[in-house]
């Protein structure tokens, strides 16, 4: 009976440390901050901004001004890199002193051009550095492909026009070997040597002419890209009026 | 008649049930004087006594305990209402600052985009200006090539009636010359004014172009 009881006072005792146990347990002390960490890079990376808030299409797009021999002639063209800018073969064609003014005015003179035998493109160079080129897309467009050309239609103010890709086509004017790309794009004379750029802001052609149905045609990029990696496919333009002067 | 402990009651009870005696009610313990409680009842209760006395402790412990975590929970429930109120003030200064910043955000947007649009304008005012300088610089050329070309002209045309006066004085007085010099002379003169006049001719039509 002794034991019994003994067991009884020791039922009786777990049972209250357990019950003890099972007590809630006191709080954690608080966080002394619930605000989290940001990153500085993270903020710096949301600004990424052009300084003077224009896009890089704008601000590599520049308006080539031809004076020819007896005539004015006004296009445009894009930087390649720091000093080399492409346009179109008819731009800088029958010159006496070529120009280019960027988007915010500032006038650069060009030291040389070549053209390409092959298709309605040009290559100058600057005295001056232009800033950031463009970038080249690796592939051509396709049909139903959008674009955004930038340029100065009728040589007045730079302009961004969107389109879609039509399809290839042949060249209409029959001055490039090989299949162009026709655009819905709206462009105007003055427009020659626009770049035509993706939805990722990549040059995927070189606007250089239109038709009576309003279609652009373009140098698509993989022509451009084959006459940037063959230079024997340029020729120097002479800035001279040759015998037309004389 | 006074009672016996239960184990007699018992028989006692069974026995009237048996023999038609008559059944004796047992009293209560309470009514047992303590001197008479047997000694292994008694440890019985000092047990139980002892038990509950436990008891009373730890659960004075455990409500100690328990009024000691409630006061933490309390305080920090305290705490985390006045955190959440300083968020809460803190993140409506917040939204006003963003409301206000967006809305400076939304300014300079569109002042930027009118000084964009104001940059491309004089961009082309500039690209104009020089389209329009060497135009003129084209045409201030072209007419000093005319003026050039008319003063060849005009010096042509002089002389051309420089030679044709000479040769009317010749023709006055035939006497004092070789005919056959005065018509050599004549015929140069002649040739002289034609080219003088077809160059005008051409300067008038340049001009007129």
């Amino acid at each position: 009976m002794t034991r019994f009881r003994a067991h009884v006072a020791a039922g009786a005792v777990a049972g209250l440390l357990a019950g003890c146990a099972a007590l809630p347990a006191a709080p954690d002390p608080l966080p002394s901050n619930y605000v989290p960490a940001v990153s500085v890079e993270d903020v710096v990376q949301q600004g990424n901004l052009a300084p003077d808030g224009f896009s890089q299409a704008q601000r590599m797009t520049v308006r080539v001004r031809n004076v020819g021999c007896n005539s004015l002639r006004t296009g445009t063209g894009f930087a390649y890199d720091t000093n080399t800018l492409i346009t179109n073969r008819h731009v800088v064609a029958d010159t006496r002193k070529l120009e280019v003014t960027t988007y915010d005015g500032r006038t650069i003179q060009v030291t040389a051009a070549s053209v390409a035998a092959v298709a309605d493109l040009a290559i100058i160079t600057t005295q001056e550095p232009m800033g950031a080129g463009a970038v080249l897309a690796q592939e051509d467009p396709v049909a139903g492909d959008a674009i955004t050309v930038v340029g100065y239609p009728n040589g007045g103010r730079l302009t961004t026009v969107s389109g879609v890709v039509l399809g290839s086509t042949g060249d209409p004017l029959g001055a490039a070997l090989g299949q162009v790309l026709a655009t819905t794009a709206p462009v105007e004379p003055g427009s020659s040597g626009s770049p035509a750029l993706n939805e990722r802001g990549e040059v995927v052609g070189v606007i250089y002419a239109k038709n009576a149905a309003e279609q652009s045609f373009m140098v698509p990029v993989s022509l451009l890209r084959a006459l940037l990696s063959e230079d024997q496919l340029l020729v120097p333009q002479q800035q001279t009026c040759g015998a037309a002067t004389s | 008649m006074t009672s016996t402990p239960s184990r007699d009651t018992e028989r006692i009870s069974r026995t009237a049930a048996d023999g038609q005696t008559t059944p004796v009610t047992p009293v209560s313990d309470s009514g047992v004087a303590p001197d008479r409680v047997p000694g292994r009842r008694q440890s019985l209760w000092i047990v139980i006594s002892s038990v509950l006395v436990a008891l009373l402790i730890v659960a004075g412990i455990v409500m100690y305990r328990l009024a000691d975590v409630s006061n933490l929970w309390d305080t920090q429930v305290q705490d985390v209402k006045a955190q959440n109120y300083d968020l809460g003030r803190r993140l409506a200064d917040e939204q006003v600052k963003v409301i206000n910043l967006q809305s400076q955000v939304d300014l300079i947007s569109e002042q930027l985009s009118t000084a964009q649009q104001r940059v491309l304008e004089l961009a082309d005012e500039v690209a104009q200006r020089d389209d329009n300088a060497e135009f003129y610089a084209r045409q201030i050329s072209d007419l000093t090539d005319s003026l050039t070309t008319a003063s060849a002209v005009a010096n042509s045309l002089n002389k051309c009636v420089d030679y044709e006066q000479q040769l009317i004085g010749y023709l006055k007085e035939p006497d004092n010359y070789d005919p056959a010099e005065v018509a050599t002379f004549e015929a140069g003169v002649t040739k002289v004014c034609d080219a003088a006049t077809a160059a005008n001719v051409t300067l008038q039509t340049a001009l007129a172009q």
